[in-house]
């Protein structure tokens, strides 16, 4: 996938609505997006709606 | 009991009614073979007191005629002096009906009953017999004491304990002895209770203690299963949220995966604008094409238009195909008359040359006619030569005799001269000119007819040449009329395709004017093939159109769908900039929706993980672990609770009832006592032998009395009981009852028969009627006397005592006044009354 942002690469560190939409259209114009979940929130599989655009990290952000 | 009358109707094999009248009458014998229905009239007797017979006491129905629905009889008899009436009607269905009647003297008979048990124990007051003492005495059962006589004396005791009814007395004793079983196991059972009375106190007591802890435990148990349920119901309902959330994610994440992303649909958007540009070009090409063909199309009719139009050309294409041939025809037409005109002349020539030969043929025609004349003239002349010289001659020859003035001698005639002397050449001169002249006339006679046939011949052609040339002359005229006519039409054609083509050369003219036509349509042609082009290009690009178009709406529908099921509401045109926008917005809304299940998730988890924390804690402060069943055990402690509650009412009602067991024993106790000695007393002894032999002294005393009577004093039975019998006519002679003749068994059988009916009938019975059936059979005719006199000394020595006596015997018939004879209907079985006192009513 190729656009404007190809080759700038965005971290998601979000939960609620507008941030991983955010992460989303910026992936829509070609960004590179690695999420980081909190333990225990999400199951690691990534966005649906990217299709496996985007990267999964999972880390524990309290200690 | 006296009867007066039986009346029979469908009883036995009585099918119509019969009725026997008894009045008055004190011996009456009823006869007729085997099976006519004499034993009937008896059995009928029976069933009208008692509604039973001897040998149908409980199946009464199979009395009823086979032949009939219903039986019926009615029996009038009367009691110290009062007259009754018994009327018993069977049914094979529906209800049987009784009733008695009494009838007082000179006055209409009044109902005293009407059920069969109420008529029965009516009847059986008046006459002081019951159905058994009744079959005892009044059917008189001599054949049984026939056997009784000659039986050993052993058995003879038993015959009469059945005769007495003394066998009911062992009867008795074995139903004691039954009662008293009974009595001696229920003692024995409260026996047994009494024993283990002292065991069941000490164990209630134990049991009491046991209850108290019991109840104390369930009531705790049951308060903490409340707490447990509360706390249960709390994890439910979170554990319920968690799964519903997680059912929801799942759901969220499959509709997720069914969103189209960024990349599926950007490339479809781009085409779609892509196509419609298309389209409007392929449109505008499309247009250009279709003015081209309007174009050459107009030049096409401005070329018909220029010759007077399509039509005109078209009949001026026609007018000269017609001229080209009109010409033609005339050509033809001319030659032909040109022909017929040549033809013409040179008839005319043949002709004139035919008239002139015929007139040849006639000139030669004349001249041999002449010749001819001449010839047949010259023939003649030598013809009358020849007659002459002959003539002649013959004179010459009578010329001696001829005498001139004197008659010739043949022709009488007066010879005139005589003639000169014969000549002979000159009749052979004559004849040749004759036959020289007859040989020149034949050839003019063959050039005559010669010269006629010839004028024939042509006076024929002569006549065919004129025919022809009139022939000729009529067709010469018709050829130039038709040649006139052709020359008017060609003049007419010519005009009509001038006034189209112009002057010229008119079919020059029409090839110019359709080469331009030609020209026009194939520009036609042209234009048209250049506009299908177009118009396919158009069609193809509306055809790309149309996918992208249905792909956005299929994306629309997709769109619209995932909205509905996730609950967005989208207003969605046809409009593609429209779709993506909503297509956004289904994003959005979906990461939204996503993330707020998750949360909720996570709350429910953490309820649910503080509800069993909670539970545990409850259960362990009753000492139990988590995974015990609190319900269960509940249960199972109110169980146990009533369980021992049952047991300990069951021993305090057992110790209760022990009070009145006691009295319940003591009553059994005093009952064993009575029966055992009512046993005792009915065990066979010394007093009912006594009681028997007192009767068969009684019996033996007075049949004794009896037997004096019917033997006219002969006889009398021994007073030991033995039935010995005393010879009164031999010195008191004591001989055995089984030493006696047939017709002394008989009498003497009689005699105790009468002797126990009087025995009976002292008992309370009043008998005035015996009905003896049969037992006559055996005897032989002495004999039968013998017997015969007996029962007349019976009837005689009674008073108003009615005796019948039945029996197959024909010679009985002259030893009765009164006679009923009966014969059977060998089809029907059907009794018929043959004579004597019974009779149609």
């Amino acid at each position: 996938m190729s656009g404007p942002l190809t080759g700038i690469r965005v971290v998601e560190i979000a939960s609620l609505g507008p941030g991983p939409f955010a992460a989303m259209v910026l992936a829509d114009l070609g960004a590179e997006v690695t999420r980081v979940d909190r333990i225990g929130t999400g199951d690691g599989a990534g966005d649906p709606l990217l299709r496996g655009r985007s990267a999964v990290v999972t880390a524990d952000l309290k200690t | 009991m006296r009867p007066r009358s039986l009346t029979l109707r469908g009883f036995r094999s009585y099918a119509d009614e019969v009725r026997f009248d008894f009045t008055g009458r004190n011996l009456v014998g009823i006869v007729g073979p085997i099976g006519s229905g004499k034993s009937s009239i008896l059995d009928a007797v029976s069933f009208a007191l008692y509604g039973k017979t001897p040998k149908f006491e409980s199946e009464t129905k199979r009395l009823i005629n086979q032949r009939r629905a219903a039986l019926h009889v009615e029996l009038v008899f009367e009691v110290d002096g009062v007259v009754w009436k018994v009327v018993r009607v069977l049914r094979r269905t529906g209800a049987a009906a009784h009733t008695l009647y009494r009838i007082p003297e000179g006055a209409e008979p009044e109902e005293v009953a009407d059920k069969a048990r109420e008529v029965t124990e009516r009847i059986e007051a008046l006459l002081g017999l019951e159905f058994e003492a009744f079959r005892r005495s009044v059917l008189l059962a001599q054949n049984q004491f026939a056997g009784f006589l000659e039986a050993p004396p052993t058995d003879r005791s038993r015959v009469l304990k059945g005769v007495f009814g003394f066998d009911r007395l062992d009867a008795m004793r074995e139903v004691v002895k039954g009662r008293l079983d009974v009595i001696g196991r229920s003692l024995q059972h409260l026996a047994a209770r009494r024993a283990s009375a002292e065991a069941d106190r000490r164990l209630l007591e134990t049991r009491s203690v046991e209850l108290a802890a019991a109840e104390a435990r369930a009531t705790t148990l049951d308060a903490l299963r409340e707490s447990v349920m509360q706390a249960d119901a709390l994890i439910r309902q979170a554990e319920g949220d968690m799964q519903a959330a997680d059912e929801e994610l799942r759901r969220l994440d499959d509709l997720g995966a069914r969103i189209p992303t960024h990349p599926d649909t950007v490339g479809l958007f781009d085409a779609a604008s892509t196509a419609a540009a298309g389209v409007a070009a392929a449109e505008a090409s499309h247009q250009a094409a279709l003015a081209a063909v309007a174009k050459a199309v107009g030049e096409v009719e401005e070329a018909f238009a220029a010759a007077g139009g399509r039509d005109a050309v078209q009949q001026a294409g026609d007018a000269v195909a017609r001229l080209e041939a009109a010409r033609v025809a005339l050509a033809d037409l001319t030659e032909r008359r040109d022909r017929l005109a040549r033809d013409r002349v040179a008839a005319a020539e043949g002709h004139d040359a035919a008239l002139a030969e015929v007139t040849r043929a006639e000139e030669a025609a004349s001249r041999a006619t002449a010749e001819a004349l001449a010839a047949a003239e010259a023939a003649e002349q030598a013809r009358v030569a020849l007659h002459r010289a002959h003539e002649a001659d013959r004179a010459a020859g009578l010329r001696s005799t001829l005498v001139p003035g004197e008659p010739c001698p043949v022709c009488a005639q007066t010879v005139a001269v005589v003639p000169p002397p014969a000549a002979g050449s000159q009749v052979a001169a004559a004849d040749a000119e004759l036959k020289r002249r007859l040989a020149a006339a034949d050839a003019p006679r063959a050039a005559e007819g010669a010269a006629a046939g010839t004028r024939g011949c042509a006076q024929a052609r002569l006549t065919a040449g004129a025919a022809r040339l009139d022939e000729l002359a009529r067709e010469c005229a018709a050829a130039d009329e038709q040649v006139r006519a052709a020359e008017d039409a060609v003049a007419r054609l010519d005009a009509s395709v001038r006034a189209v083509l112009g002057d010229g050369d008119p079919v020059e003219a029409l090839r110019s004017l359709r080469a331009r036509v030609a020209a026009a349509e194939r520009a036609t042609e042209t234009a048209r093939a250049a506009e299908l082009g177009a118009r396919r290009t158009r069609d193809e690009a509306l055809a790309a159109r149309d996918q992208t178009v249905q792909a956005v709406q299929r994306l629309r529908t997709t769109v619209a769908t995932l909205a509905g099921r996730l609950g967005v509401e989208l207003e969605l045109a046809a409009d593609e900039g429209d779709v993506a926008a909503g297509l956004q917005t289904l994003r959005a809304e979906w990461l939204q929706r996503r993330d707020a299940t998750a949360t909720a998730r996570q709350r429910s988890a953490r309820q649910a993980d503080t509800g069993r924390a909670a539970r545990v804690d409850l259960l362990e402060s009753a000492g139990l672990a988590a995974t015990d069943d609190i319900v269960e055990i509940t249960t199972e402690a109110f169980r146990a609770a009533t369980a021992l509650g049952a047991e300990v009412r069951v021993l305090e009602r057992n110790l209760a009832e022990l009070d009145e067991l006691a009295a319940e024993e003591a009553t059994a106790l005093a009952g064993r006592e009575l029966l055992d000695r009512l046993h005792a007393d009915l065990a066979p002894s010394k007093f009912l032998e006594y009681v028997l032999d007192e009767r068969r002294r009684v019996l033996a005393d007075l049949a004794g009395t009896h037997l004096e009577t019917l033997t006219a004093g002969r006889y009398r039975f021994s007073d030991d009981g033995e039935f010995d019998v005393i010879d009164l006519a031999a010195a008191d002679l004591v001989r055995s009852a089984a030493s006696l003749s047939g017709g002394e068994t008989f009498l003497a059988s009689l005699a105790l028969a009468l002797a126990l009916a009087e025995i009976v009938s002292r008992e309370g019975g009043r008998l005035d009627a015996f009905f003896l059936d049969e037992g006559f059979g055996s005897l032989d005719p002495e004999h039968l006397d013998l017997a015969m006199d007996g029962v007349e000394r019976l009837v005689a020595s009674g008073g108003d005592r009615l005796v019948v006596v039945v029996s197959h015997v024909p010679a009985l018939r002259e030893r009765f006044e009164d006679l009923i004879v009966l014969d059977r209907d060998a089809v029907t079985g059907v009794t018929r009354v043959v004579g004597g006192a019974g009779g149609e009513p």
